[in-house]
């Protein structure tokens, strides 16, 4: 019995979706867990292995769960107030500057916002893509 | 025709044209900052970006004057060049356009493009200048004791109109930061409580906050 960890759920994937999945993958964790403890050799070995990997399978989808709904949050939030620092962006998104710093990176690269210097810090502003994405 | 009755004649429609276009300049800047806009107007970009809509404005208005025959009524001339100004600079214009279209690329004389550009200059600088200011706050505001930060949103939190919610929020935030240095503290509610009151609340109680400490070093 195998199961594979390389899955990659698409990045709009919506978090509604993302956590019944991540639900669903913990309790078959826990199921083949279970399952492993009453069986031999090779099944035992294998039943393990696939708990593992569900359980890792949870946890990433409860990642991109959260990076899913900061993403969404950023965006609203600059649509709503404007271009903003990356620590207002922090506090509206209830986190910390350093947690969302490389949420930002991956968004500048993919264009749906731009960083820009300024006197005394960064400047972070919405794009026409970034509007899209948010489908207005 | 006294001399005073001339001069509004001739000045008159100038007026006109200028109100018209300093009244689409702020209202387009009235709906770009809509959540700051007071602090926006006061900025120079924005004298700038008025400025330049109604000296434009006027210049189309100068030249309309040279080519409309006399006899046509200046107030309606004025009129139709304070609108029509606006609308000629959202436009594109063709001047040269190839008879077969797969041979080349038309020559155009794009104001649309040439007025974007400009808006969008004086928009990013507009931009700057007020989260410059906010910058100068969040590091003021961090210098004050972290209680009296917190005590703050507890207040605005709670007198929102969203309370349940910004309360819960606010507490959310105030546990999450416990763990962090000082400094950092500071700045993450101090960046909390100008999210919720805005800049010119934030201002003010950041203003009555600094006079509260200082009273009380002084009574020490």
């Amino acid at each position: 019995m195998s199961v594979t960890t390389a899955f990659h759920p698409d990045q709009s994937m919506q978090p509604d979706a993302a956590q019944p999945l991540s639900l669903i993958a913990k309790q078959l964790s826990e199921i083949s867990r279970q399952l492993a403890t009453a069986a031999e050799g090779d099944k035992r070995k294998a039943l393990e292995q696939s708990g593992l990997a569900l359980e890792q399978m949870s946890q990433q989808l409860e990642q991109d769960q959260e990076r899913t709904r900061l993403r969404r949050d950023i965006l609203m939030a600059l649509h709503q107030r404007g271009p903003a620092l990356p620590i207002e962006l922090a506090a509206e998104t209830l986190s910390l500057p350093e947690e969302i710093a490389p949420l930002l990176e991956q968004m500048e690269r993919e264009g749906v916002i731009t960083v820009r210097e300024i006197r005394g810090g960064q400047l972070v502003a919405l794009t026409p893509r970034g509007r899209r994405e948010l489908n207005l | 025709m006294s001399s005073q009755s001339l001069d509004w004649a001739v000045f008159g429609p100038y007026l006109l044209v200028f109100t018209l276009a300093v009244a689409w300049a702020l209202a387009e800047i009235l709906q770009t900052f809509r959540g700051d806009v007071g602090r926006a107007l006061r900025t120079g970009w924005t004298a700038l970006f008025v400025l330049v809509n109604a000296a434009f404005a006027m210049l189309v208005y100068a030249l309309v004057q040279l080519v409309v025959p006399q006899t046509s009524d200046p107030w309606l001339v004025a009129f139709a060049a304070g609108i029509g100004w606006q609308a000629l600079i959202r436009t594109r214009i063709n001047l040269i356009q190839p008879l077969n279209a797969e041979t080349g690329e038309a020559v155009s004389l794009s104001l649309s493009d040439l007025y974007g550009r400009f808006q969008q200059f004086c928009r990013e600088q507009i931009d700057q200048t007020l989260a410059v200011e906010r910058i100068r706050l969040l590091d003021d505001a961090s210098k004050l004791p972290i209680p009296d930060l917190e005590h703050q949103l507890r207040l605005l939190a709670h007198a929102s109109i969203l309370r349940s919610s910004e309360d819960e929020r606010a507490e959310k935030y105030i546990e999450k930061l416990q763990k962090y240095p000082d400094e950092q503290r500071a700045l993450s509610l101090a960046s909390f409580l100008l999210r919720i009151g805005g800049y010119e609340l934030f201002n003010k109680r950041l203003k009555e906050m600094k006079k509260k400490e200082k009273e009380e070093k002084s009574d020490r």
